[in-house]
């Protein structure tokens, strides 16, 4: 049967009548016109795929660039840099106890140098150390609270770098968070000569960047721009940074305010009349700080409190204020330089830095011929 | 490698050396076998003319991607059964009634079912294929009218030689059935159209 079948098949395949040479050449013509123009289509689809491709890139590239740019100035694209690797930059530095204060190298991590400094942060992201490197001196943004005679509930403001004031929109809530006291989580990206840290509190849903870079001689300390986030009910209406820094427990010294004509800085009427000074300090035989606000001096207030039974200690540090007018100022970014006195921090180191800051105040226009206060 | 096989394989070599006359010569060579069995795959000749130049030009565009150690007519027919494939998905009903069919049709050129139909019996087994499902339609065409080996069925269908062996098997028996009974379906199918068949 298949045998028959296939004969018959086959018989069948031939009895289909089969085009002419002509109709086979219409055919053929047929084919090569279609191909030909198939061709030409496809050349042309190509090209307006290719254009297509060029254009969802270049959309592409401009839909990173428009989201990336602000996570990017956010840090989040630089929070890989945490701490652990800004530990493993150490570049074999071991902090020496020996340098003037009772830290030990293994709770600190190398962040930043130059010619004459190094900048050191601890693991807890808490406190910055400067140590000047020819004499071994160092500089702490805030006090070891190990050895610290202050009160349990002070413990968080003298810890922490910043602390801020926080409420609602209609001022019925207010209140102060420190990264110590309050749950914070805290990211850490890498900026020239420094370290960022973003400073998020949970609780708040407030996120505060800081960026901490080593100068030539000083720390410079900047919220930059988009510094301050809020993502709930809260705002920040202030912000004080370094609270205690350089604070020694015991230590005497002299606080400095750059103010109108002599008045005591301790004096607490003067507190209004100081919101326009950008620049303090404290000096004393061995150490001593200067430090200035370079930027945001408008809003910024100084604050000298005396050593007293909650905090045993002479302080001066700088308030920023971010109600009021300061929220609607346009792009305002606290920043203040903490210059080094290094080995004489007496007058002569401070009347040297303070000429050098009136100069430059005076080229930035703003109001000089203040005198120096003594507290 | 037989002489056929080795000629085409030339021809596609010079093909894929951009030799203009040598896709005059592709086409030439294989015309006659892919219209017999577009022909017989499909259920009118227009369509049969359609199927054979489309498969052209995909063969013509897609020549670089064929390898060539393997054989060249299975992926030819591989072709040719993907673009019916292609007519079938199209053309699920299909329908033309004969009258308008002879209208269209040139004089001249005689409507090819015509000459079949001068033997009954060919006319009668012609039914039977196109009455199989397409499967079965394919494996036939292609084991019974072309002469391939089961191996190369198998890889013109895309399916393993046991299920080819298994199809041919089926359709064999289906085409006999059909057969069997179709002395007077034919008859009737046939003497509808007025050709006063003799039964």
């Amino acid at each position: 049967m298949t045998c028959a079948l296939r004969r018959q098949i086959q018989e069948l395949g031939e009895s289909v009548p089969i085009y002419s040479q002509e109709g086979r050449d219409q055919l053929w013509r047929n084919v090569a016109t279609e191909l030909s123009h198939r061709q030409s289509a496809g050349l042309r689809q190509r090209g307006t795929r290719r254009r297509a491709m060029w254009l969802l890139s270049v959309v592409a590239c401009a839909v990173l660039f428009v989201i990336g740019l602000p996570l990017f100035n956010h840090g989040y694209l630089l929070r890989t840099q945490m701490l652990e690797a800004a530990a493993r930059s150490d570049r074999g530095i071991v902090f020496s106890s020996a340098a003037g204060a009772n830290h030990t190298g293994s709770d600190y991590s190398w962040v930043a140098g130059n010619a004459e400094y190094d900048l050191w942060l601890h693991v807890d992201g808490m406190r910055f150390l400067i140590r000047h490197k020819a004499s071994g001196q160092t500089w702490s943004t805030s006090p070891d609270v190990r050895d610290a005679r202050v009160p349990a509930s002070q413990l968080g403001r003298l810890s922490s770098p910043f602390s801020i004031r926080y409420g609602d929109a209609m001022g019925r809530v207010e209140g102060w968070a420190n990264p110590y006291d309050d749950a914070t989580l805290i990211e850490y990206y890498h900026i020239s000569s420094g370290i960022g840290i973003r400073y998020l509190f949970e609780d708040l849903r407030i996120a505060v960047r800081i960026d901490y870079r080593l100068g030539d001689g000083f720390l410079e300390v900047r919220i930059p721009e988009n510094g301050i986030e809020t993502y709930g009910s809260y705002e920040v209406k202030a912000i004080e940074l370094f609270p205690f820094f350089q604070v020694r427990d015991g230590a005497a010294g002299n606080r400095l305010i750059l103010a109108g004509s002599g008045e005591e800085a301790v004096d607490a009427a003067l507190h209004e009349r100081l919101k326009s000074q950008v620049m303090f300090g404290v000096t004393g035989d061995q150490f001593g700080f200067l430090a200035e606000v370079v930027e945001g001096g408008e809003y910024a207030s100084i604050h000298v409190d005396p050593s007293g039974l909650m905090v045993p200690a002479q302080r001066v540090y700088v308030e920023f204020l971010l109600e009021g007018d300061a929220a609607h100022a346009p792009k305002v970014h606290p920043t203040v330089r903490y210059h080094a006195l290094v080995e004489d921090a007496g007058t002569g180191s401070v009347a040297e830095l303070l000429q050098q800051h009136l100069r430059d105040a005076r080229s930035r226009s703003r109001t000089a011929g203040a005198a120096l206060v003594a507290g | 490698m037989k002489s056929d096989e080795l000629k085409e394989k030339e021809i596609v070599v010079r093909c894929l050396r951009g030799d203009q006359d040598a896709y005059r010569a592709l086409f030439d060579h294989f015309f006659d076998e892919l219209y017999r069995t577009a022909y017989m795959l499909m259920k009118s000749p227009a369509d049969a003319d359609d199927a054979v130049q489309e498969t052209f030009i995909r063969v013509f565009q897609s020549l670089h991607t064929y390898d060539l150690d393997r054989p060249f007519r299975p992926w030819l027919h591989r072709i040719l059964l993907n673009v019916c494939k292609d007519y079938w998905k199209r053309r699920k009903w299909f329908f033309i009634p004969l009258e308008q069919a002879y209208n269209v049709r040139d004089q001249k050129t005689p409507l090819p079912e015509d000459s079949m139909l001068q033997d009954e019996e060919l006319a009668r087994l012609a039914q039977a294929i196109r009455e199989l499902s397409p499967k079965h339609r394919a494996v036939v065409v292609l084991y019974f009218l072309n002469d391939m080996r089961i191996s190369e069925v198998a890889e013109v269908v895309g399916a393993p030689e046991g299920t080819v062996k298994s199809r041919i098997h089926h359709a064999v028996r289906a085409l006999r059935k059909r057969l069997e009974r179709s002395d007077t379906a034919v008859y009737h199918l046939l003497s509808k159209r007025g050709e006063g068949i003799q039964a």
